[in-house]
């Protein structure tokens, strides 16, 4: 294959800390190649260091980088801008922060055209038209006459990336273009990307840290850990049979099976203890429900869990169990009693949230933090630090000092499990945790979650599991209930849900967690 | 945690500690000026007229009445600094529950309380203070007052601003869940996470209460003979401006002088605590 | 109601005194004067002054009001215009001295209160150097007039003053508001696209950098107003705040009322005006 881009020997120096070392790669006219690592292992850097627009201050550079034979890599700016744009396109993860939002789409995507290409704007917009058709967007006078903010993600990205292809460049590179869209945009991307390659001949340098991803659209990857190529090869044969590392690492991460799902019979009892009934919730500046027509039974002791993706509704709706915000219709009962007129209701539900760091107040020790909600009136303080201690030991944070730190002196787990021994000293019936693993690292996920089973086992406390991935639920729940913009659309226990999916959107769900497809 | 950041980043700026001493030297010297100078701000001395500075013992000079412009402007310093403290720091409160009171609760009663509030910033709080005083008479608590009830909706944002912020934050939130009441929220959890914004807006609100008290004065509208701030020393002195320079130029380098002090504090607190 | 109209000293003719009774209802019950008032004032009829007999509010205003405008406009003109271009300066010349010195002059017009600087340049500009100039050169021509509104030589001073104040934030913010766009990822983006630096700071920097100044237009031109009070009194000049001030000294009570109520509605009017103006400017607001 005629080598288009290649990479030899090159490294990267950022106040003499070796960010990229010896990198040696090549690319091919019209081939997809894929560079996973894990975050922080250098893969933007490579990207910027070949379009030569890291921001930072003491850079070194070392190694060549060769553009069809002739070298790139210590060109000047004025030279580099006819490279930009025009022979290396690049797009990036989150396109609405890459566009001027003061400034209309058309203009914005036509640029590259104009400046490289010499023509006027009207020009640009008929050439532009010709791509943007293919993406099948519709009122396309409409979609350039808008502002960034009026777009949806999955709009923008394809704006985006029409845009960058429109002057044909030779390689299009793409940083996880797809990390902060939901997955029937994903998959629309990738299909654009791959038509890119097919109908003209553009070259993608694919950048992610989801090897699925990876597999789906290229032939070759590249494996990057710590600034260092560790591995390459064909994409199948690293996903099956990794050799370094950071690939075995990569590749745990992307498989999943079904089947690991929790089959323990239930020591959920026979009583309602939550009942949500047709529960609609409309927020005044936005335009339609969040929620419509929810409902839903919690029994004593049993752990539900709640899946959907990010936008559906469901921290809307462990905000509206926990009492933070009102229905706009509908009832949520207690135990036969409207919850927003029940008394101590504290003391029987309890809320543990999403980002660790921002559920602990910064300006309050540890022990101020656990015991604030059963207050210090009529405590004395011997006591009221005993009472913290036993809570802090139950969520396995033994160490006597803990209890006088600041939540910045903590890690994200550690966190956690002080808002986990906040909600607990409260003795509550049920606990509804919004996605509390997300923002950790997966070490600390795999404790946390060995936690909650611990405190489940003991404590006969019931939990409301709220995730945007069924294969942690898969593992906790008792059952599950499936949200998808704003209703519940199926429910059951984990082995109904999991291998007998009934809703398509369900089967669509499971199918993309755990395939990736 | 952030009243140390604070500290932390003044001595640590040279220019900042310059300006804080300097503070304090004004501070002291205003009131220990009897042991420095025998003379008093009130008597008339028809002998010793227009002596200019460094005359004898009149370090200052004299005015059109022979009185010492150092004993003068030393007074002028207490009630400059009294009126400039006072206003901030009572406008400053008002502000603080103001701003927390229609954060927390939200809904109409913020709309009607920022609407209200709307109503006084849309006013300038000058003309307001010139309303009051023209009414009220011009005594330094009138002027104190007028000060802080017309200048108080910076603060009421920026509390107002915290405090939604601050609100829709998972701690401030599980502290709901927790059954924890809206007044304590608002002071365990909301004022002392928001101490970053009122420290600043207290150290850029007390030159800003100088500067409103001075320039009523220089304009003839605030404090009265015999009693003299800065701005009044200026505005008798701006007369005589053409023959004898230093009866205005004194007074208000030294109002020009001692807001650069409150700004730069200011100013590094601001950037030490991300503004 | 500051109704005690005629303690004020003044040698008012009987018929007249009856013709402002009956005109003004100064025989109706207090309660009811106060509405005949609003209800002036919504006809736009201030009253008449009380100590000028025969100049009515209105009349001040309109003489008055066209010089602050005028005063006013160019402090506003010189303020913006030499405050976003230097801001732009000190924000591509970061940490090198052109930063510096603008940063410099702009410490010094944001902490020194406009009449401080008034004064002091009145006194420098235009009594010593003007002074000197016109001894040295022998001609009598004043390049600053000490006081006075008659000429364009005599706007210089005051509004160059005025502007001095206003000018200084709008330095700063305009230098980092500039240095924060230059930040932000549609800046990389559009490096990324080929576009030089000049073309990424004319297309994409300067307009989006230019919102911060915008919305703080009103508060800038109410200081600006504000601050002409005491211009006007050091300049002499005859504008709205020379006549509020020797208002309210007087007691000239309905003057003090009318004038600052004229004032306030400038002020909402201004604010309603930049508003508008930033909701015309960033599509990602509207107005409710």
């Amino acid at each position: 294959m005629e080598k288009l881009l290649e990479l030899s020997d090159f490294s990267l120096y950022i106040k003499e800390n070796k960010i990229l070392d010896a990198i040696n790669l090549c690319i091919g006219r019209g081939e997809i190649v894929s560079v996973v690592g894990e975050s922080g292992s250098g893969k933007t850097m490579l990207a910027k260091s070949i379009l030569n627009i890291v921001k930072a201050k003491h850079i070194r550079r070392e190694g060549r980088i060769l553009l069809e034979g002739k070298s790139i890599e210590d060109l000047p700016d004025e030279q580099m801008l006819k490279i930009r744009g025009k022979s290396i396109g690049m797009i990036f993860q989150e396109p609405l922060s890459y566009m001027n939002p003061t400034m209309k789409v058309g203009k914005q995507l036509t640029e590259p055209l104009i400046k490289h290409c010499g023509i006027n704007y009207r020009e640009a917009v008929e050439k532009l038209k010709l791509l943007l058709d293919r993406l099948k967007i519709d009122h396309l006078k409409e979609y350039l006459n808008k502002y960034p903010h009026e777009l949806s993600g999955g709009m923008a990205q394809r704006g985006m990336i029409s845009s960058t292809a429109s002057c044909l460049p030779k390689i299009i590179i793409a940083d996880e273009p797809t990390s902060s869209l939901d997955l029937i945009a994903q998959k629309s991307i990738i299909e654009l990307l791959k038509s890119m390659t097919c109908d003209f001949g553009i070259s993608v340098i694919f950048i992610t840290h989801d090897l699925s991803l990876a597999d789906k659209i290229s032939e070759r990857v590249i494996v990057l850990s710590k600034g260092r190529i560790v591995e390459e090869g064909k994409t199948k044969e690293v996903f099956i049979n990794p050799k370094s590392e950071a690939a075995a690492r990569l590749t745990a991460s992307a498989l999943r099976k079904v089947g690991n799902f929790n089959t323990k019979k239930t020591n959920a009892e026979k009583d309602i203890l939550i009942r949500i009934e047709a529960v609609d919730k409309h927020f005044p500046n936005k335009t339609s429900n969040v929620l419509t027509d929810v409902s839903l039974e919690i029994y004593k002791g049993e752990t539900v869990g709640l899946v959907g993706e990010s936008g559906c509704g469901k921290s809307t709706f462990a905000r509206l169990i926990a009492r933070i915000i009102k229905p706009s219709a509908g009832k949520i009962l207690y135990r036969n009693e409207d919850i927003f007129k029940s008394a101590n209701y504290p003391q029987k539900v309890q809320m543990i949230f999403q980002n660790p760091f921002f559920s602990l107040d910064p300006q309050m020790k540890v022990e101020n933090i656990v015991i604030e909600g059963v207050g210090r009136k009529y405590l004395p303080k011997k006591e009221a630090l005993e009472r913290v201690k036993h809570y802090l030991e139950m969520v396995g944070l033994e160490d006597d000092e803990i209890s006088t730190r600041y939540s910045y002196q903590l890690s994200g787990g550690q966190c956690q499990r002080v808002s986990i021994a906040r909600a607990l000293i409260m003795n509550p019936e049920l606990i509804v945790l919004d996605e509390p693993t997300s923002c950790l690292d997966t070490v600390s996920q795999a404790q946390i979650l060995e936690l909650f089973k611990r405190l489940k086992a003991e404590n006969k406390v019931g939990y409301l599991f709220i995730s945007h991935d069924i294969r942690l639920l898969a593992h906790i729940c008792d059952r599950i209930a499936v949200m998808y913009k704003g209703t519940i659309i199926e429910t059951g226990s984990c082995e109904d849900v999991l291998v007998r999916p009934v809703h398509p959107y369900t089967k669509q769900l499971i199918s993309v967690c755990y395939n990736g497809t | 945690m952030f009243v140390s950041r604070a500290v932390k980043a003044i001595v640590q700026n040279r220019i900042a500690v310059t300006a804080l001493l300097f503070l304090g030297l004004v501070f002291i010297v205003s009131l220990i000026y009897p042991l420095l100078s025998e003379y008093n701000y009130y008597a008339h001395n028809l002998d010793n007229v227009f002596l200019p500075p460094f005359s004898g013992k009149h370090v200052f000079g004299t005015d059109n009445f022979g009185r010492d412009l150092f004993v003068r402007v030393c007074e002028g310093a207490k009630i400059s600094l009294k009126i400039g403290l006072a206003a901030a720091l009572i406008q400053t409160l008002i502000g603080i529950i103001y701003g927390c009171l229609s954060g927390v609760y939200g809904g109409i009663i913020d709309e009607i309380m920022m609407r209200i509030a709307d109503m006084f910033h849309s006013i300038p709080s000058l003309i307001i203070v010139i309303l009051l005083t023209t009414f009220m008479g011009r005594s330094e608590m009138t002027i104190i007052i007028a000060l802080s009830i017309t200048d108080w909706t910076g603060m009421a944002k920026i509390m107002r601003g915290q405090t939604l912020l601050l609100r829709e934050m998972e701690f401030v939130q599980s502290a709901k869940v927790l059954g924890v009441g809206n007044l304590r929220i608002i002071t365990k959890h909301i004022i002392p996470n928001s101490m970053g914004a009122i420290l600043v807006n207290v150290m850029l609100s007390i030159p800003a209460a100088i500067f409103a008290e001075a320039f009523l004065s220089f304009l003839g509208l605030g404090i009265e003979i015999p009693k003299a701030s800065w701005g009044t020393l200026a505005n008798e002195g701006f007369v005589y401006a053409s023959s004898y320079p230093w009866l205005v130029i004194i007074p208000l380098s030294f109002i020009a002088v001692i807001m650069i002090c409150f700004y730069v504090i200011g100013d590094t607190i601001k950037d030490a605590l991300g503004g | 109601m500051p109704g005690e109209l005629f303690v004020v000293k003044k040698n008012v003719p009987p018929q007249v005194l009856e013709n402002i009774t009956q005109k003004y209802g100064l025989d109706r019950p207090k309660l009811e004067q106060y509405f005949i008032y609003l209800g002036n004032v919504v006809r736009g009829d201030l009253g008449i002054s009380m100590k000028y007999t025969n100049k009515s509010v209105n009349t001040i205003i309109s003489k008055a009001f066209p010089v602050s405008v005028d005063l006013g406009l160019r402090a506003l003109f010189i303020a913006l215009s030499m405050g976003i271009i230097l801001g732009i300066i000190a924000a591509l010349n970061k940490n090198k001295p052109l930063d510096d010195i603008t940063l410099f002059i702009s410490v010094i017009g944001v902490a020194v209160p406009g009449f401080v600087l008034g004064t002091l340049s009145q006194y420098l500009l235009c009594y010593k150097l003007t002074g000197f100039l016109s001894r040295v050169t022998g001609s009598s021509f004043r390049l600053f007039p000490v006081s006075g509104w008659k000429g364009f030589s005599y706007t210089l001073v005051p509004s160059a003053v005025l502007a001095f104040g206003a000018m200084a934030i709008i330095i700063r913010m305009m230098r980092s508001s500039l240095l924060d766009v230059l930040e932000l990822n549609y800046i990389v983006n559009a490096k990324v696209k080929g576009l030089s630096s000049r073309e990424i700071i004319t297309k994409h920097g300067i307009k989006n950098a230019l919102f911060p100044i915008v919305s703080v237009l009103g508060p800038l031109s109410v200081s600006i107003l504000l601050g002409s009070f005491a211009i006007e009194k050091i300049f002499s000049i005859p504008g709205l705040g020379h006549y509020l001030v020797t208002s309210v000294q007087e007691k000239d009570y309905t003057m003090v009322i009318g004038l600052s109520l004229f004032t306030s509605l400038i002020v909402i009017l201004v604010n309603t005006i930049t508003d508008i103006l930033y909701s015309i400017m960033d599509p990602r607001v509207q107005l409710k």
